[in-house]
């Protein structure tokens, strides 16, 4: 859930970003055809949707919002364990002072993160389970209006004309209406239709229910829809006369409160009003072809802005890679690489928490799991752990050219020591979670205790104790 | 005489009764479908609806209207006299000679009805 929450976090801030570029760049197009306009919106609308795009450095989302290292915070942490679970052998902490107070820890943040998406899941549901019955019931009040002709029906509860419905979209006008008003109406929803705003405005809505935190996005939406009205009325009065202009116009004054697509929201959020659109009509002229070229240069130019993803770093930085959770194979090896403990005097912790060494298991790795698995296991379980020599700092070098793994040493540190800051049993060297990880031989290797698993890859045997073991 | 009160999409509906009275009401859902372009779960509603209201009646399925359509059409325009011409005769036929001409047997068809409408 946090992780999911995150995400939709980091994908509302950026096309948070798109939309404020989208609004200035709305009121530069003032003059050019609304469809435009309308395209533009259609760029946020796909950054809502789609998590990834593709990368480029033309990109207006700044990296930090985009690569925020909160993303996947949890998941990373857990990671994290797991990968020094996995690492044969490492270093071990520094000593630090026993008594450095704990930070608050990435625990809480995580906690809130949580609490926040659980808010955001419910509210977004609350609101698409009221946009769901409000249509149903729509749909249910509308049943017995009769039919007019193809797609076009007639209600006495009518009392704006609309468009309702996804796949075969229906038409709704009152019954009185005179013959040329309700020319230039049906002119009109059809336009709509032509223009698929019947599916356009009710998915813009469901992306608003998704993003209801956002106000930016309910500032985005409602522009949308004026700028789908007005994008609707140049369509039909595209090739229109004077005379042709005063009969819309007239047909918008007489009946055309607004003519929403019934999509749920309540009127206070201002259509543009009808004085207005009137006004537009009776003004209007073709846009001259500079404005068009213009229109389009700039669409063009925003669409590389708007829907691209900043470059991330992530090919080049080891330390990216480190935290992106992902092992690859040059860590796998380099990991194994440093076997050369750096030496430090393993200091004991200064204060009552006394840690003992822990007694060697006796035990074979057969005898410890043997509860563990059937008996169909052991016919298949291969004991890697004498087919390796014990020392093998000779194998590898340092010096090798193709990876260098000082770098990562450096990244270990900072990682294990961020940890640690997290969590003062840490600074013993051994609490990294709700467990004590007490690695039984950290230096010496393979008494047994170092198990390649069939890949080759080798892991300490962990001794994992509750949380309480220090008391005995 | 109380004729209940139709409504424009309903009264579609009665047209449709009337020319196919009496009639099944599975017959009657398919002529709606065809005509008026409803489901049939909305034609049973609105037979329902007018039912009760007393406009419609349907026993063992068979759908019989109880207001004619005559007695209907004389039941709006007395609705519309009061409502718009605040019952003036006068005023009706004013704007009935503005809007149409008569054809000559129209005419012919109304002078006589004047005749005998004449107390």
């Amino acid at each position: 859930m946090t992780f999911v929450f995150l995400n939709v976090l980091r994908i509302s801030l950026t096309a948070a970003l798109a939309a404020v570029v989208v609004i200035i760049a709305r009121f530069l197009l003032k003059g050019a055809p609304r469809w435009i306009t309308c395209l533009l919106w259609a760029f946020v609308a796909l950054r809502l949707l789609c998590p990834v795009l593709p990368e480029s450095e033309l990109s207006i989302v700044p990296d930090k919002v985009y690569y925020a290292e909160d993303v996947a915070f949890e998941s990373m942490q857990a990671d994290l364990a797991a990968l020094l679970n996995d690492a044969e052998s490492y270093k071990a902490p520094l000593p630090v002072e026993f008594d450095k107070v704990a930070e608050p820890s990435a625990d809480t943040h995580a906690r809130i993160m949580t609490v926040c998406g659980y808010v955001w899941l419910g509210g977004a549901s609350l609101m698409m389970l009221y946009s769901l019955i409000s249509y149903l019931r729509m749909k249910y009040r509308f049943a017995d209006a009769v039919l007019y002709k193809d797609n076009i029906r007639m209600s006495e509860k009518v009392a704006s004309p609309f468009v309702m419905g996804f796949v075969a979209p229906q038409i709704y006008i009152p019954f009185d209406l005179d013959k040329k008003t309700c020319k230039q109406v049906l002119l009109h929803e059809q336009a709509h239709i032509k223009r698929f705003d019947h599916i356009s405005k009710p998915l813009g809505f469901v992306l608003l229910c998704l993003h209801w935190f956002n106000p930016l996005m309910w500032i985005a939406y409602i522009l949308f829809c004026r700028d789908v009205e007005v994008a609707c009325d140049e369509k039909v009065i595209k090739n229109y006369k004077l005379k042709q202009k005063k009969a819309y116009a007239m047909a918008l004054l007489k009946c055309k409160m607004p003519s929403r697509l019934k999509v749920v929201y309540p009127i206070a959020f201002g259509e543009t009003s009808v004085g207005t659109r009137i006004k537009k009509t009776l003004r209007y002229r073709r846009p001259a072809a500079v404005i068009a070229v213009f229109a389009v240069v700039l669409t063009l130019s925003l669409s590389l802005c708007l829907l691209t993803d900043p470059v991330s770093a992530a090919s080049d930085n080891a330390v990216r890679n480190y935290s992106s959770t992902r092992v690859t194979e040059e860590y796998v090896e380099a990991m194994e690489a440093v076997t050369e403990p750096t030496t430090q005097e393993a200091t004991q912790p200064t204060t009552q928490l006394q840690t003992e060494p822990r007694t060697q298991s006796t035990e074979s790795y057969e005898e410890t799991y043997e509860d563990d698995y059937e008996d169909d296991y052991e016919d298949h379980y291969q004991d890697y752990s004498n087919d390796y020599s014990d020392d093998y700092s000779e194998d590898y070098s340092y010096e090798s050219d193709e990876f260098d793994p000082t770098i990562l040493e450096n990244s270990l540190d900072d990682v294990i020591n961020s940890i640690i800051a997290n969590n003062p049993l840490a600074e013993a060297g051994y609490d990294y979670s709700l467990y004590t990880y007490k690695p039984i031989n950290p230096y010496n290797t393979n008494d047994g205790l170092i198990t390649y698993n069939e890949y080759g890859v080798p892991s300490v045997k962990w001794d994992a104790s509750p949380k309480m073991d220090w008391i005995s | 005489m109380g004729v209940p009160v139709i409504f424009d999409s309903e009264y579609r509906f009665c047209l449709i009764l009337w020319d196919a009275e009496p009639v099944k009401s599975s017959k009657l859902a398919e002529l709606c479908k065809e005509k008026l372009g409803w489901s049939r779960t909305t034609t049973y509603t609105v037979i329902k609806r007018l039912s009760i209201r007393g406009v419609v009646q349907n026993k063992d399925t068979i759908v019989t209207s109880l207001v004619s359509k005559e007695e209907a059409q004389i039941s709006e325009f007395e609705q519309m006299m009061e409502k718009k011409f605040e019952g003036s005769l006068p005023a009706f036929l004013a704007a009935f000679s503005k809007s149409r001409k008569l054809k000559g047997d129209e005419a012919e068809a109304l002078r006589r009805m004047i005749e005998s409408a004449e107390e």
